[in-house]
């Protein structure tokens, strides 16, 4: 039983976000600057702007570096650690610990994440492209899984107001498949890029190199984006940034929705499951289990935006079960939990360029280029072996005293150390990500078995990638070293190193939109088909993953969805 | 597999590391600093860490730029490879080192530390030369990512260590390399000759 000690009138808002990450930021400053008083739950500690304990450390300032002691992974992360990136001491404080938030496995799936205000928006990539019509009509093209029930046009408008608040960095290119966004200035490709980029274009028809489109303040307008300060180049971003210069939840949205009064952020909230009004088929509020007494709240609103990521807000639905819907919330269509997509990566080549050895750069770029998807455009590109794409993202830069070890010849001693200080030979890699197609048997389901440290059940995932993808990632592979090739890079090594889903952490599709209520869990409006007054607008709304890094495209969904709900909600639909 | 693949190392891609397996755990910073002269070790023997101190002021020894001993990098090595290293990969070092030491001892008459500057380097060199038959022993052959971190000869990790240990120490990290914390806006294309050195992060 939910007990509130409160009257029903304290705990009733306007509107409930659940999840403070890309999506629930967006809903909770949408929402509130709409004049909503909104209330956003959040599971895990509160993270004020600006309270990052690590930014400012330099490696030495740990007594083994970043290391971290292998009882405390073993103990703790042993799936965070998967990345073999995150479990770090300057940033291993953004990351849960596997002990108290299990899940678990058929097949490997690396489910990387963090519970605190701001969820993965502190610790993300920053990666921001648009999707094209390309991939809005993939699934319909192709016959496959259901079709998008919304196109470019629908979504082309709220990229672009997403993209001018969060303010992502890049050049326009002019390409149909990834369309040009609202950009501040690009960074800069250094010598080696800029040679590739040159190479590429007089080589391959069709394909092109660019600098990769990030949400980092290149050029901070005040007007919009208030005190949030210009990228510094430190690319300490996964840490926090005291600048603000990169796109966080923490940074931008959730002040912004702070600003306007009508907001209270909610943490240690975990929310249990959805309050469903059995005469309405509405949503009443949500259960609440508070993350450090233990206590058990309900609050209830007009509307609820579930935004706790694609595995976060598909839980809850599950764990929302009443009599008519035994497996949850909008299961209705058996499609609650199924097609779990990511893109697979960790696959391309690398190489040496020998030249520009009197060159070198100044600041740690936070970003990289990127190479569009040139397969499956169009007649002329069209594969035999594989449908769908890859984008390639990469860096060049010149090596450093790490370079004394695998460069054997180079004997030990004094000429070695001095050496040593001065940079290496110029490298350059790229990495594919590709993407993944709906599987309807790839998916996650409830596990009453295994409980997290609130007591709730958990889940457990059973998803893999596919024919389509393996035949990809030869190509992504091969492709890669045929543009080092003609670049005229020298020991080029193609790699491969096999990608499990989740590692991308583009982890989406289990609460797919859809155009009939009986093949798909939400509307073109990311409602619920099975209650209205639900909107999940996070990664688990996905039709078809695309190959672009994509929580540009949730932000967008989300703002989209926001401004559907308000007007309905005047319009006394909801 | 080629040559390559086995001395693999992080490839920075936009966020993401691709970290080879072998020499990964020891790519980060350290906290270096000058050890007192009175050291214990943590997890080495005594005797095992007076060849340690002796083979890393081989490896890297003062010049115009101070050496690893004196700014503490032995100590240092003590306390990852006691403390922050997975007991197989302490195992495979520490195994390596003593049994190398043993037939360096048994072949000069005398421990390393004693043996003479020439001597010492030479004997570094030759496990270099080592390293190199085996990783060209391995080439055009298929492994897996075990087997790869079993064959990575333990005298690449403990120059890995030791180098990262040198290179990421304060001292060096500030006052040798180029340091610079808030770098501002990233420019792609400068000549070398404007940084003069390697960028310390
Ligand atoms: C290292 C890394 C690199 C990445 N790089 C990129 C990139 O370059 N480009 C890109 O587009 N994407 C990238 N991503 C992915 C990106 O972070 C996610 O797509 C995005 O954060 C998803 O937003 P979200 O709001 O759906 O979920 P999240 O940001 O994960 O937020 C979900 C929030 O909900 C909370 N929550 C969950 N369950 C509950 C509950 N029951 N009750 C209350 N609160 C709950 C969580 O605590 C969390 O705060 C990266 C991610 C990581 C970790
Ligand atoms: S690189 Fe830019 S965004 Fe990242 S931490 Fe530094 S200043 Fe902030």
């Amino acid at each position: 039983m939910f007990f509130n000690s409160q009257g029903k009138a304290e705990v009733t808002y306007d509107a409930i976000v659940v999840g403070s990450g890309i999506s629930g930021g967006w809903a909770a400053k949408e929402l509130s600057e709409k004049g909503l008083k909104t209330l956003v739950l959040e599971r895990g500690r509160n993270v004020r702007h600006g309270e990052y304990p690590t930014a400012g450390n330099d490696p030495w300032d740990y007594e083994g570096g970043e290391r971290v002691p292998p009882e405390e992974i073993e103990e703790h992360y042993a799936k965070q650690n998967r990345t073999g990136y995150t479990i770090q001491q300057s940033r291993k404080h953004f990351f849960v610990k596997d002990s108290e938030h299990p899940y678990s496995e058929v097949k490997r799936f690396d489910w990387m994440r963090g519970y605190h205000a701001g969820g993965r928006s502190l610790m993300w990539g920053r990666q921001s492209y648009r999707l094209s019509d390309l991939d809005f009509t993939a699934n319909l093209r192709d016959g496959i899984a259901v079709d998008w029930p919304i196109r470019y046009a629908d979504l082309a408008p709220w990229y672009h107001y997403a993209e001018t608040f969060a303010g992502i960095s890049g050049q326009a290119e002019g390409l149909a498949h990834l369309p040009d966004g609202n950009f501040l200035p690009p960074m800069e490709l250094n010598c080696v890029e800029k040679e590739l980029k040159k190479s590429i274009a007089a080589n391959f028809d069709g394909r092109l190199l660019t600098i990769g489109r990030t949400a980092h303040l290149t050029e901070p307008n005040p007007a919009i984006h208030g005190t949030r300060g210009k990228c510094q180049s430190r690319n300490r971003c996964m840490r926090g940034c005291p600048f603000g210069a990169y796109f966080s939840s923490n940074a931008a949205t959730l002040p912004a929705a702070e600003a306007t009064g009508n907001m209270t952020l909610r943490p240690h909230s975990v929310v249990h499951s959805i309050i469903m009004d059995k005469d309405t088929g509405k949503a009443a509020g949500v259960r609440v289990i508070d993350g450090e007494t233990g206590e058990q709240h309900e609050f209830f609103a007009k509307i609820v935006f579930l935004c706790a990521s694609a595995l976060g807000s598909t839980f809850i639905l599950m764990n929302t079960q009443t009599e008519d819907m035994p497996d949850g919330l909008g299961s209705s269509s058996g499609q609650l939990g199924r097609n779990l997509m990511d893109h697979h990566f960790k696959v391309g080549a690398q190489g040496r360029y020998d030249g520009f050895e009197d060159m070198y750069y100044k600041g740690r770029r936070p970003n990289g280029f990127y190479i569009p998807r040139f397969r499956n455009l169009d007649d002329a590109s069209k594969r035999s072996d594989y449908i769908r794409g890859f984008g390639y993202q990469g860096a060049a830069s010149r090596e450093n005293w790490m370079r004394g070890v695998k460069e054997m010849e180079m004997t030990v001693g004094a000429d070695f150390k001095d050496a040593l200080i001065q940079p290496g030979p110029w490298q350059l890699g790229m990495n594919g990500f590709g993407e993944c197609l709906p599987y309807e048997d790839n998916r996650v389901y409830i596990n009453h078995d295994v409980k997290d440290i609130h007591g709730l059940p958990t889940l457990t995932m059973d998803a893999e990638f596919k024919d389509n993808e393996m035949a990809m990632r030869k190509d992504m592979a091969a492709s890669a070293a045929e543009m080092l090739e003609a670049a005229g890079f020298k020991d080029i090594e193609m790699y491969d190193e096999g990608s499990y889903p989740g590692l991308g952490i583009h982890e989406m599709g289990t609460a797919r939109m859809g155009r009939d209520p009986k093949t798909s869990v939400l509307n073109k409006w990311n409602q619920v088909w099975d209650a209205p007054n639900v909107f999940v607008t996070d990664g688990a709304a996905m039709t078809s993953a695309g190959c672009q890094n994509p929580s540009l495209t949730y932000m967008a969904l989300t703002a989209r969805a926001a401004d559907y709900a308000v007007n309905e909600l005047k319009k006394m639909n909801l | 597999m080629d040559r390559r693949a086995i001395l693999k190392y992080t490839a920075y891609v936009t966020g993401y590391a691709i970290t080879a397996p072998l020499t990964s755990a020891f790519l980060s910073g350290c906290k270096a600093e000058p050890t007192a002269p009175d050291y214990v070790p943590v997890y080495f023997s005594e005797v095992t860490y007076q060849n340690l101190v002796a083979v890393v002021d081989t490896m890297l020894p003062a010049t115009s730029t101070p050496g690893a001993v004196e700014i503490g990098v032995p100590a240092f090595m003590d306390l990852v490879v006691g403390k922050y290293t997975e007991e197989e990969d302490r195992l495979k070092m520490m195994n390596g080192f003593e049994s190398w030491l043993t037939t360096v001892q048994n072949n000069a008459g005398n421990p390393y530390h004693a043996l003479p500057a020439e001597e010492q380097l030479k004997l570094l060199n030759a496990l270099d030369q080592e390293a190199i038959a085996t990783a060209e022993s391995l080439e055009g052959k298929i492994l897996s990512e075990d087997e790869m971190k079993a064959l990575q000869p333990w005298w690449l990790d403990m120059k890995a260590l030791a180098i990262n240990g040198y290179f990421a120490s304060e001292k060096i990290g500030t006052e040798v390399l180029a340091y610079d914390p808030v770098p501002g806006p990233y420019q792609g294309c400068i000549p070398l000759s404007n940084v003069g050195k390697t960028w310390s992060l």
